[in-house]
Formats: C-alpha cells, structure tokens, sequence
C-alpha cells in the first residue's frame, strides 16, 4: 500500500513541478524530484519495492520530459543501487547522514551524464551550461529536500528522526 | 538482484532502441502525455486565474505611463503597415510580372502552453492540442515573435514540443542582411547557435537570422532570432555566432503550430531570384 501511494506521490510532484515552472522566474532553479524520491525509496522501502519505484520514477521523469527513454531510468536505478550498498554497511539515522547520501548520488550525476551522453551520441549543452543546470538543480533539491521527506514521512507514517523516521532493512 | 539486472537491461535496451530524443513515437510517451495533460491542463488553469486576478485588478500600477507608449507604438506600427501595404502590393505586381508562384498561406493552428520540461536539462513545452486537433510529429511551433520548435510527440490531446533552444534541435537559418547560411543549434540555457557559417562571410552582432526553409519542417523567412556575438578564428573554416532567440520562452502562452506535414523532399523548391 505503501509502495503505490509514495508512486502516486511521485507522479503528483511530476505533475506540480512540470506545470509550476511555467510560472517561475528562468533562473529560478528547479530541483529533481526523481532523484529526493529516488533518495527517499532507498532508505525506506524494501529492495524489490524500492527497485521497482525507482525504476517507475526513472521512467516517468523519461516520458515527462524531453528526454530519451531510459536516461533517467538508468541513472534512477544505479542511484538505488549505490544507496543501498552503502545502507548495508552504515547504519543512515540521522539527517546529516542522509545529506551525505544526497551530496553524493548528485555528484555522481555530472559524470553519469557525461559518460552517456558520449556512448550513446546524445547531445549537451556546453560544459558552463552543464555546470550551470547542475549545481542550480543540485542548490534547488537541497531546499527542497527537508520540506518533501517531512511531507512523505508524515502521508507515509514513518516515525523517528531527522528526514527519516523508519529504516527498514531489506539489503541487497 | 536478478530483479535488478533486468531492469537495468530494460533501461540499457529503452536507451538503445531510441538514438534520436528529438522525435519520440509509440504508446507509452503517448499515454502519458494523455494521462498527465488534463491534470497540467487543470493546474495551469487554476494559476493563470489567479495571475489574471493579480495582474488586472491588483497590480496597476505604471498602467497609465504603459498605455501612453503602447499608443505611441501603435501610432508608429499602422503608419508602417502603410507603407508595408504600398510595397507589398507592388511586390505582387512584379512577382506577376516575373511569373513567380504565389505563397500559400500555411493553415496555422492556435494552442495553449499547459506545462513544461520536468527537468532543467532538456527544453520542452506540453500543449494542449493533439492528434485530434490535426496535430502529427515534426509539425512546425511559432509564435508571434518567431520560431519556438517542433512537435516531438503526440497524443489524442495533447502534444511535446522540442524548443530551439534544445541541444537536440537543429533549424537550417540565414542571415538576412548577408544571406550567409548555417545551421541554428540550440544551446540549452545559453540559447542557441548558429553553425556551420564560412569564415569568409560577413556576419555581426544585432543581425537577424532567419529559417530559411532548407530543413522542410520550419516555413521559409519566420525569425530565429539576433546576432549577439561573432566568435571567427584564423585557424578554423567556419565562424561561430552567438544567437538571442525573438521568442521569449518564459512568457510564452500561446503558440501556433503550422499544421502542415514536414516535406519529406529536404530542398523546397526556391524563387529564381534567392
């Protein structure tokens, strides 16, 4: 039940987001929502579930935008993947722990979107226009951060501390 | 993690089956879009009321020194579209002579802009008019001010255009004042470029580019936009010129798409005289 409402959650901010920055000044920046609910599943969701999500996620960010089907997908899933080898080893609890999580899966976004873009041909723009769009994105999903895991807590009724109330513990 | 591995083979393989993210087809971004578009639809809807509120009753404020200008402008605009008649009817008159076709007048369909890119890397727009509107796949996007790009996808009701400025978006362009021709790139948030212009040519800032036809998808003389910088290096055949797009993206509301099938035939059949 969980798992379904957190995936209506999720098309709900693609909706809000894709029809809110119409009305946002341009240099406004504008977070990835994929990747907080990417970040979000991985800590709370058990593997298959939260694999599952990720994958959906990844997809829908695909077909809501311009981009080319799979290249958020693929990039929705490795993040899961990293996220939950790392929560195998290190026990995330607290906030800072989960901000580090964060800081990580987006930094490995400039290098994904460089390596794909050169094995699969897919054109971007120029390098100060990628480091433009992801540090603004990056600046953008960190405020964003604390007000969506609340909110997802609270719908979702996990209970605790910091962004994250519950842990469960279905490693890979 | 069997799971895992074939989910990732799923997304490997989406990547691979689709090499060109400017023209998107099949059911799924169609279904989406379909299922989405109402919601978008609904929401924009909402907000433009509330800004229409705002901006009608609220905000008035410099309305009276605005108007005095706008009927300046006017003034200025009918005494040009005067002397625009003069000429045009003795444009007709010559192109008789010379035996020239006569343009046809492209059906243009009216749309409004209900969403836009979910991300900040590429540049979208949804809008609200279909494949039961007459609305197909590589159709033409204009607005008032110039060009705004190409129907990418299309649902029953709903459409995705791939703006210019999209760096998957190419539109063979000139430059009106020295016909020098090119190609317009887009460069994400930094605009657009114009490529591919021999070094020889003259090109400079504040010139304006236009569509010159050559891609059959974008009608013949519509704007692209303004020269604003000109990069020519000795060593290299081709300059690089900096472009400012006419249209304004982040305003843009109302659209029109040119309901006209992009010719398969790349060359459109040009004047004697260009």
């Amino acid at each position: 039940m969980n798992t379904l409402v957190f995936l209506l959650i999720g098309m709900t901010v693609a909706v809000l987001q894709s029809t809110l920055v119409l009305h946002i000044p341009p240099a406004f920046p504008v977070p990835d929502s994929t990747l907080l609910l990417v970040l979000f599943a991985s800590l709370s969701l058990p593997f298959g579930r939260g694999l599952a999500v990720a994958f959906l996620l990844g997809l829908l960010a695909d077909l809501h935008s311009g981009a080319p089907e799979g290249w958020n997908t693929l990039f929705a899933l490795s993040v899961f993947l990293i996220n939950r080898s790392i929560l195998a080893r290190i026990f995330v609890k607290r906030s800072r722990s989960t901000l580090g999580l964060f800081l990580l899966d987006f930094a490995l976004k400039l290098p994904y979107l460089v390596l794909l873009s050169g094995l699969f041909g897919f054109p971007l723009p120029p390098l100060n226009g990628v480091l433009y769009t992801w540090s603004v994105e990056g600046f953008a999903s960190l405020l964003l951060m604390p007000f969506l895991f609340r909110l997802l807590t609270e719908i979702l009724g996990f209970q605790g501390i910091g962004f994250l109330t519950r842990k469960s513990h279905n490693t890979p | 993690m069997t799971f895992f591995l074939a989910l990732l083979s799923l997304a490997l393989i989406m990547l691979q089956s689709k090499p060109d993210p400017g023209s998107r087809s099949g059911p799924l971004p169609a279904a989406v879009l379909e299922l989405f578009g109402p919601f978008q639809q609904g929401i924009e809807k909402g907000l433009r009321f509330f800004s229409g509120i705002w901006e009608r009753y609220v905000y008035l404020v410099d309305l009276a020194e605005e108007n005095r200008i706008l009927r300046e402008i006017v003034l200025e605009q009918k005494r040009e579209i005067n002397d625009l008649t003069e000429e045009r009817l003795e444009n007709r008159r010559l192109r008789a002579l010379l035996g020239f076709r006569p343009s046809l007048p492209k059906p243009l369909l009216p749309a409004q802009v209900v969403g836009k890119d979910l991300t900040g890397w590429f540049h979208t727009l949804t809008i609200d008019r279909g494949r039961q509107d007459g609305v197909e796949e590589g159709m033409a996007v204009l607005s008032v001010q110039g060009i705004v790009g190409q129907v990418m996808e299309t649902s029953g009701h709903f459409s995705r255009v791939l703006l210019i400025t999209d760096p998957n978006s190419a539109v063979a362009a000139l430059v009106q004042r020295t016909r020098a021709r090119g190609v317009v790139e887009g460069r994400g948030i930094g605009g657009c470029v114009l490529k591919y212009v021999h070094r020889s040519e003259e090109v400079a800032p504040g010139d304006r580019v236009l569509s010159s036809g050559l891609d059959g998808v974008y009608p013949r003389g519509t704007t692209l936009g303004t020269v604003s910088r000109v990069r020519r290096k000795e060593t290299e055949l081709f300059q690089e010129v900096d472009l400012h797009p006419s249209v304004d993206f982040n305003k843009l509301e109302e659209i029109l798409v040119v309901c006209e099938k992009p010719s398969q035939d790349t060359a459109p059949k040009e004047d004697p005289a260009s």
